[in-house]
């Protein structure tokens, strides 16, 4: 039997402490999801109440109104109006900083008239005055008639008794229901709302008239029309402020006691326009740091570990079918996926840390307007930056841009920024187009080019989402309007519960499509047809007799010819004409689709091919690259055709790490799919180009 | 192009979208506003108003018809 449980709904404006007390009340017991039509992560957790009833407990994003202007503040005033909605609560938990009351009380006054069960939480009364807070329990006590909970999620205050009181919250839940709306509906407007019994109450009709159709575009039609829906927002939103503001007064709230002189100082310093904009650089490159070159050390232990699992298991388990999905099929999938972790949880420390510390509304604030004319958003450049060191990270990183078209266009752009897989791949072709030669006795030749294509992948970012946001459809207004909190010493709790939730989804979700694609690339590239690869040995074999081959040389040739031969070799050959133009043979075609595994793939694909034998050394690929020839005895790598590769590899999504997260992120494989075929024809325009022009 | 800093009196909205917006975060009319300072090259401007900070783009602090109550110098 299922057991019955009740949905509890966590509400509060943006920065209100509510997502502390979530953690707080559920700890490690969260699920992820999404709400229905919009990328906007749902976050529950299931807890147990003293009388042994299960809560789920529905951590809404912040909202500052159930007016809404954005996705996320629309995605809770569809779920407390719509009765039907699967994240309809039972009751509410509000949560408000004490500090910032007269701010926060809006959207209180609202709920309070939709008659939820409600229980207030006024948060961060660490900081406040304990007269403050003894008026305001007492106040709030008495107009709104229901428990008001003093807490602090950093000292801990409170946060058990909030615990055991939410089991009264649903027992007691008739008591609530006795209170006079707070906001009186216009005489004109309540005579035209017809009773209906599908609604709480005159107020939950009233918004339903707003927002009806927005929800249910087919059966309700829009009541009010746009101009007159505002007017009516606006009135209603003026009345409970004034309302608010009488309550103000009767407890002679002091505004000035926020912790705002602090916050002045230090804004005074990052928010100014130079000055903030080199402290933002300095913090970024920072973050890149840590991303390219310290997670490169956890990173390879991953790596290493796996690979001597591999071994280990390869010994153990012999040379048969099964051995060989587990060895060469699962375990490099799997450690595709976890090589990944380091990265993710590095930057979103760092992320999060500045989130909770009040510093990224900051970096909205300095960037919005630059990144605005490209149809990005403020906060976009967080992942344009991190993109620099991995676009997986860097995608997942936009989850903080509200905007949903900014969203998207952001992680659209993301894989065009050279990420650190590409170097691998430069380091070995770049030689056959600049010699490497100093320049004024600091500068190398080909360190100049390096920096050439940075560049030009950023120019083709920015490039591409000034195109793309008008493919982009949203009835979302693009609005900056933003509160910027104070700042505070963020908790590490809150911190780390970040970063574990980020490393969690993407292992459980973008993990499982890698590892679907790195076992079909394995089986592309192992398998042939029925008796193909004994042939081929055989073949190699009497060939190596005859040439005098010693049998490391034999055994690299057979890999080299089986290659060839397998499925990713005959797609390879069977995909020649089309990259031909591009000046690229057969033996580049292979390294093209087994490089979809990850760009840098390409080495050891390219070393394989050339029978160098298992070989990641880019150096010395490049030194067997530079021997191989054409039918006419010219050189195969020349100027044209390496530009042409380099090209290639700088904008095709040649990572299906990107291709699934993008898949998860943007919850559609419409999109991943779209990226991948807009940058496929982006990089093969580009090579043609290059190799007809050079 | 320069914008005065210093303190205004809110007296209204000039666009009904921006004031549903503006109002739930408690920018609307009566209110004081403090221009202090604006991002790079014609970025947003960061303003306070009942002691708080908000960011608001140029645009958005436009649609507010504003009286100006102190004079701060200017805004570049």
């Amino acid at each position: 039997m299922v057991e019955q449980s009740y949905k509890i709904g966590l509400v509060g404006n943006p920065n209100s402490g509510k997502t502390s007390i979530f953690n707080h009340l559920t700890g490690l017991n969260q699920k992820v999801g999404n709400y229905p039509g919009v990328t906007v992560d749902s976050k529950s957790g299931k807890i147990r109440a003293k009388d042994g009833s299960l809560i789920e407990l529905i951590d809404f994003p912040g909202a500052y109104s159930l007016h809404s202007n954005t996705y996320d503040e629309f995605v809770l005033t569809r779920a407390l109006i719509d009765l039907k909605d699967p994240h309809h609560p039972d009751a509410i938990i509000y949560v408000a900083d004490i500090l910032l009351l007269d701010k926060q009380l809006l959207l209180l006054t609202q709920i309070v008239d939709l008659e939820f069960p409600v229980i207030v939480c006024l948060s961060n009364c660490d900081l406040a005055e304990p007269e403050l807070i003894e008026k305001w329990t007492l106040l709030l006590e008495q107009k709104l008639k229901c428990p008001i909970i003093p807490v602090s999620s950093k000292s801990y205050l409170n946060l058990d008794t909030l615990k055991e009181r939410i089991q009264s919250i649903i027992r007691f839940s008739h008591i609530f229901l006795s209170r006079k709306n707070l906001y009186t509906i216009p005489e004109h407007e309540l005579e035209k709302l017809e009773s209906n019994a599908l609604f709480k109450n005159a107020y939950n009709y009233l918004l339903w008239k707003h927002y009806g159709q927005k929800i249910q575009s087919s059966r309700i039609n829009n009541y009010f029309g746009k101009e007159h829906s505002l007017k009516l927002q606006i009135e209603e939103t003026l009345e409970r402020y004034d309302l608010i503001d009488e309550w103000v007064s009767l407890i002679q709230f002091n505004k000035n006691t926020r912790s705002k002189e602090n916050t002045n100082k230090i804004d005074a310093v990052l928010t100014q326009p130079l000055v903030g904009v080199t402290i933002f650089t300095v913090i970024m490159f920072f973050i890149f740091q840590a991303i390219f070159s310290w997670a490169s050390y956890p990173m390879d232990w991953i790596e290493s570990g796996f690979a001597t699992l591999q071994g280990s298991l390869g010994d153990l388990l012999g040379d048969g079918l099964f051995s060989q999905l587990i060895v060469k099929g699962l375990i490099p999938g799997l450690s595709g996926v976890m090589v990944f972790i380091p990265q993710i949880a590095i930057l979103f420390f760092l992320i999060s840390w500045m989130e909770e510390l009040g510093y990224m509304a900051r970096v909205v604030y300095l960037f919005d307007h630059l990144l605005k004319k490209v149809g990005l958003n403020g906060r976009s450049v967080v992942g344009l930056i991190s993109g620099g060191a991995c676009a997986i990270p860097a995608i997942m990183s936009t989850r903080s841009i509200n905007n949903q078209r900014d969203r998207l266009v952001t992680m659209f752009v993301i894989p065009l920024i050279p990420c650190s897989a590409r170097i691998p791949v430069y380091t070995a072709l770049i030689g056959f187009v600049v010699p490497y030669k100093e320049i004024m006795g600091i500068f190398n030749s080909q360190g100049v080019a390096f920096m050439a294509l940075y560049s030009l992948g950023i120019v083709m970012a920015l490039l591409t989402a000034m195109v793309i946001r008008y493919f982009v459809k949203t009835d979302e207004l693009s609005v900056l309007a933003m509160q910027l909190p104070d700042y505070r010493l963020p908790q590490m709790r809150q911190v780390l519960m970040v970063v574990y939730e980020k490393v969690k989804s993407f292992v459980f979700e973008a993990g499982k499509i890698i590892l679907l694609i790195s076992i079909i690339l394995w089986f592309m590239s192992s398998f042939s047809w029925k008796g193909e690869f004994d042939k081929v040995e055989q073949e190699v074999r009497m060939e190596s007799k005859m040439m005098g081959r010693d049998s490391l040389e034999t055994l690299s040739e057979i890999e080299a010819r089986k290659l060839e031969h397998s499925f990713a070799g005959q797609a390879g050959r069977f995909i020649e004409p089309i990259v031909e133009p591009l000046g690229f043979d057969w033996k580049i075609s292979i390294a093209l689709l087994t490089s979809f595994a990850a760009r840098e793939v390409f080495v050891g694909t390219m070393s394989t091919i050339y029978s160098l034998g298992s070989n990641d050394d880019e150096i010395l690929l490049r030194d067997r690259m530079a021997l191989e020839k054409r039918s006419d005895g010219s050189l195969f790598f020349d100027k044209k055709t390496s530009i042409s590769l380099i090209l290639f590899y700088a904008f095709a999504m040649q990572c299906m790490s990107t291709f699934a997260v993008m898949w998860k992120e943007t919850r559609t494989k419409r999109w991943p799919i779209v990226q991948f075929i807009y940058m496929g024809l982006l990089a093969y325009f580009a090579s043609w180009l290059a190799y007809h022009w050079f | 192009m320069y914008y005065p800093k210093g303190k205004f009196l809110i007296l209204g909205f000039k666009d009904p979208f921006l004031a549903a917006r503006l109002i739930a975060l408690g920018i609307y009319p009566g209110k004081e506003l403090e221009i202090k300072r604006k991002a790079l090259l014609g970025g947003a401007f960061y303003v306070e108003v009942d002691c708080c900070h908000f960011a608001l783009r140029e645009d958005e602090l436009f649609g507010l018809e504003l009286k100006q109550l102190t004079d701060g110098g200017a805004v570049v």
